[in-house]
């Protein structure tokens, strides 16, 4: 059935034409929130009520990318789950890095080697303790292109801002994430050091007094 | 160098270009400022690494399916209201503190102001007991409530003698000895029932206070209308006033309520009544308590009977603890039906 049929059974509140689209986007929703707040328990929550409240509201779709809507209300949901929650702000980096994944829930890629899971585990888990150091609207941005692949467009649209937005937000995201893999270096598996003959970039250059423009 | 210096690339410009969203002409000035600034080719080939790492961090398994059940759906309950019930109960719990304090402050302040009181207390009868009174007992009440007002006054100098008889007005004539005596004034009512002896010191109560005001000024009861009373009673009064303010603080409803609670509602004089319908009737407790001791104090001048006839304006007392009372019976309504959610 296609995705524009399925949409209008659901306005007309077949619950189960809905839940196929669900099963079309639930991987991604659930990534995103997963990422945004760092909680798998909490983002299947807080997913779930999205989907519920895209359901509810399936009126206020009118056309365009739906995956877009969709994920614009997951989002918005998961801001909100972390409002509610303020979370402390001043977790540790042991705390964030305890609290990280179960590395049950990592999918192993085709042909992956158990020690290169081990690896990618242990990567992914740095990462997600880099990325709970960004204020959300940053790992909106950042999840949205450097780990769910999105378009600028595409992330513009779900995070209702203009493309102008989105590359500087998505900009600051990354200087801030390197920022924090330089100074926790030593967490990351070796392949995936900076220094590292992977990773091939060394240290900074002394820097310059010019200014950026 | 130093021109090229004083132009590093912005980490937004070095984002772009890796994600290939710059402008050709962008592209040529970043790859030739590239060439010759170490400084911004290590910015963007950390920035790269960055990157390449997130894309290394690939997705993890929905833990569990996220479709919806139709029970999910049916409800089609609204997380977001729940946030409001603590904010409701803490609304109710406060509209309710408030009543409480101003009713309590009403009555024992109330107490201490006799003649204000007074006026007070009229419209809360006719408002509040009237559904248990009834509102014709209440009208034809402000005639005759004048001249027992000064019948209740006279009483308060004769105290002692008057008790032995008052308790016995006060059981029978409650229902027709109320008016009787307004009207007639005749001993007759006096002699019949004998409810509580103590009457004397609880003067307040209406019927009490008729029996009291019979024996003491003959003179006084025997013209119905409120001029004699007037005439009589002002004197006394001021004298009187300790007396009934002390009953009227403690014993007040206890001892006469056995006698009136039947009687009371029908004769119901708007102002010496109230404090029974208070006793007799808890439902009324909370606006027609603060009623009962303000009549009670009444022993005020004749004038003052003479004023409370024509209704006066509502205090605002009273406007503020009914419009407490309503506030806190629709949030207190309002918070159960949401947790009954």
């Amino acid at each position: 059935m296609d995705p524009q049929a399925l949409i209008a059974a659901a306005r007309r509140g077949d619950v189960q034409a809905f839940n196929q689209l669900i099963l079309t986007y639930q991987g991604m929703a659930y990534n995103l929130a997963y990422r945004i707040l760092g909680d798998g328990e909490a983002a299947a929550d807080v997913t779930q009520e999205a989907f519920l409240k895209a359901f509810q509201n399936l009126r206020g779709y009118r056309g365009g990318s739906f995956r877009a809507w969709l994920l614009r209300i997951v989002t918005n949901a998961c801001y909100d789950y972390l409002r509610s929650r303020q979370r402390r702000p001043s977790d540790s980096l042991e705390a964030l890095l305890e609290e990280s994944p179960d590395h049950s829930l990592l999918m192993r890629e085709e042909g992956e080697s158990p020690d290169d899971y081990v690896l990618r585990a242990e990567l992914s888990d740095v990462i997600q303790a880099g990325i709970a150091t960004l204020p959300p609207d940053q790992r909106t941005v950042l999840v949205l292109s450097d780990i769910l692949g999105f378009s600028y467009q595409e992330i513009a649209e779900i995070a209702s801002l203009n493309l102008g937005t989105v590359k500087s937000r998505l900009s600051r995201a990354r200087e801030r994430l390197r920022t924090f893999l330089l100074e926790h270096e030593e967490l990351l598996p070796a392949p995936y050091r900076l220094g590292s003959e992977q990773g091939r970039v060394g240290v900074p250059p002394p820097a310059g007094g010019g200014t950026r423009r | 160098m130093k021109a090229q210096r004083a132009q590093h690339l912005s980490a937004e410009r070095l984002s772009a270009y890796l994600d290939g969203q710059v402008t050709p002409e962008e592209r040529r000035q970043v790859e030739s400022h590239l060439r010759t600034c170490p400084q911004c080719a290590w910015e963007l080939e950390s920035l790269r690494h960055t990157v390449s790492l997130l894309r290394q961090v690939r997705q993890v398994a929905v833990p569990r399916p996220l479709t919806l059940r139709e029970i999910d759906v049916r409800p089609a309950r609204t997380p977001q209201r729940v946030w409001l019930l603590p904010y409701l109960q803490g609304a109710t719990a406060l509209v309710s503190l408030l009543l409480v304090v101003l009713v309590a402050g009403d009555l024992l302040l109330g107490l201490g102001r006799a003649p204000q009181a007074r006026p007070l207390a009229q419209p809360v009868p006719a408002v509040a007991p009237a559904p248990l009174a009834g509102t014709l007992p209440a009208e034809r009440a402000a005639g005759e409530a004048t001249a027992e007002v000064a019948l209740a006054k006279v009483p308060a100098a004769p105290g002692p003698p008057a008790t032995e008889e008052a308790p016995v007005a006060a059981a029978l004539p409650a229902e027709e000895g109320g008016p009787k005596a307004a009207e007639g004034g005749e001993a007759a009512p006096s002699g019949e029932a004998v409810p509580g002896g103590e009457a004397e010191v609880t003067a307040s109560p209406s019927p009490v206070m008729r029996a009291l005001g019979e024996p003491t000024m003959p003179v006084v009861p025997g013209p119905p209308g409120d001029m004699g009373g007037i005439g009589g009673p002002a004197a006394l009064p001021t004298e009187r006033e300790p007396v009934s303010a002390l009953a009227g603080e403690t014993p007040t409803p206890t001892p006469t309520a056995p006698p009136s609670p039947t009687p009371t509602p029908p004769p119901a004089t708007a102002v010496a009544m109230a404090p029974e319908v208070a006793t007799a009737t808890p439902e009324a407790a909370p606006l027609v308590a603060v009623a009962t001791p303000s009549p009670a104090p009444l022993p005020a001048p004749a004038e003052e009977a003479a004023a409370a006839v024509p209704a006066p304006g509502v205090p605002w007392v009273r406007l503020a603890e009914m419009g407490l009372l309503g506030a806190a019976l629709v949030l207190g309504g309002l918070t159960l039906l949401l947790r009954g959610r």
